[in-house]
């Protein structure tokens, strides 16, 4: 009897298991059906945050104003691995500061671009098209508004006043014999004389002091009447190479830290010059020698160096001749021009850097003129943002046979953003 | 051109020596940006 009932319940449990199976089926049918419904709802609220930050012809659209198009997937061409054949890239900065200047009769603040290291923005693209060689192009354009170069005491300067200029527009080709470079950009000799590791370039780059404030006329003494006499950049001449201009250069490969380079620009101009840098145990040294001619004009040598120990001390130096070869009576122009510094990291948030320098030219604009300047200046980097902060004091005499000048007092602070 | 050499071969056995390919200062301050990161460039192309 016991076997018989069961029999039953297993023949009982047998039949009624397929029923079973088929409502669980069901139940997992209706919970994915489910489950892709809220994927659904979800991919949809992401496509509708997404599409509100798309930028639709200069303006925000916003997410309520258009209907939700799919997102926008970032496309490949918009993320670089470091391996990519071709790359476009965009980088520059913004550089503004407060400038006081005293010119021995009258004071003014002015809102200047900082020339020491201008807002200016870049745009290179660079193909690989072997292993060791590269074509690229590039184009730097400097937008100033008010440069320290440019403003005086007694001009005012419109507020829309921009000078965009040109920097570098150059195609160049990097191969395992060297770079070529063909365009508008520095020459090989250029930015010798601005040699400087003490971090403070960006208010006092190397040797070219009349960055800081040169568009300030210097006062004759005797003459409170607002006679004036030359600005400061045109008695101070850091003579660093033949600068920026339309040439053909060439530069060797590094060897042991030397580089060669030559340069052919317009005008018949000329020059060579030998870089060096090098790490010794942490004391990096930093130099470089360059003759330029132009032709009918004049020959120049300069030299400058810059020498930074682990400690933080920093000592650079520059020094450069000019002989003129247009009138054999003219007299030589010289420079010389040292620097003390001292870095360290106070602050999280990056190093601070302090400098002293003082300077000398010679017959920068007329025979007998002899220009003194030294200046003080503290840095303070913050490298999460790539700031630097800023502040620096100048001041500059001038001596010409028959000629009292005032000396003239300038004080800057200041930030430079790169982006 | 002597002096070269001779610093050059100095350099060669100096040990502690490290060359560093010179990079010219003037242009676009060094180092990573605010919104380049670490490359201190903005890639706006790439393949």
């Amino acid at each position: 009897m016991r076997m018989k009932q069961g029999s039953l319940a297993l023949i009982a449990l047998l039949l009624s298991a397929p029923a079973q199976a088929g409502d669980d089926v069901e139940s997992l049918k209706q919970l994915v059906r489910e489950l892709a419904q809220r994927v659904n709802d979800l991919e949809d609220r992401l496509a509708a945050k997404e599409s509100s930050r798309q930028i639709v012809q200069g303006f925000e659209m916003p997410a309520a104003a258009k209907p939700l198009p799919k997102p926008i997937a970032t496309p490949d061409r918009m993320v670089s691995s470091g391996n990519d054949k071709v790359k476009l890239t965009v980088s520059g900065q913004v550089s503004r500061a407060v400038l006081y200047a005293n010119n021995g009769q009258r004071s003014r603040f002015f809102h200047v671009d900082n020339d020491n290291g201008s807002t200016r923005f870049q745009l290179k693209g660079v193909a690989k098209v072997a292993p060791e060689w590269e074509i690229g192009a590039q184009i730097q354009a400097q937008i100033e508004s008010n440069s320290t170069v440019d403003v005086d005491i007694g001009k005012d300067a419109a507020s829309s006043t921009v000078n965009f200029t040109e920097r570098i527009m150059d195609v160049f080709f990097v191969t395992p014999a060297g770079k070529f470079t063909l365009g508008q950009g520095p020459t090989s000799s250029d930015g010798i004389s601005e040699i400087d590791l003490s971090g403070t370039n960006i208010i006092g780059d190397g040797a070219s002091l009349e960055e800081f404030a040169g568009g300030i006329t210097f006062r004759k003494a005797a003459r409170p009447d607002g006679t004036t006499g030359p600005r400061i950049r045109d008695v101070w001449n850091s003579l660093d190479g033949l600068g920026r201009r339309d040439r053909i250069r060439y530069d060797t490969p590094s060897i042991l830290g030397f580089v060669l380079g030559m340069t052919h620009a317009d005008g018949d101009s000329n020059d060579v010059s030998l870089k060096f840098q090098g790490d010794f145990d942490g004391h990096i040294l930093k130099a470089g020698a360059a003759w330029a001619k132009r032709r009918k004009m004049y020959n120049q040598y300069n030299a400058g160096v810059s020498f930074l120990m682990p400690c933080g001390v920093s000592l650079t130096g520059a020094a450069a001749v000019r002989m003129r070869t247009a009138l054999n009576t003219d007299p030589k122009v010289q420079m010389a021009f040292g620097k003390l510094g001292y870095q360290h990291k106070w602050l999280e948030c990056g190093k601070t850097a302090t400098a002293v320098d003082y300077g000398e030219t010679r017959n920068g604009d007329q025979q007998g003129d002899k220009i003194r300047s030294w200046g003080v200046y503290v840095v303070q980097h913050i490298d999460p943002a790539a700031t630097e902060l800023y502040l620096g004091y100048r001041r500059h005499s001038l001596s010409r046979p028959g000629y009292v000048f005032n000396t003239i007092n300038a004080a800057m602070f200041g930030a430079r953003v790169k982006f | 051109m002597q002096w070269c050499l001779l610093i050059m071969v100095l350099l060669a056995g100096c040990t502690s020596y490290k060359p560093v390919t010179y990079e010219d200062d003037d242009g676009i301050k060094p180092g990573p940006g605010l919104v380049s990161g670490d490359d201190g460039e903005i890639v706006i192309y790439a393949r």
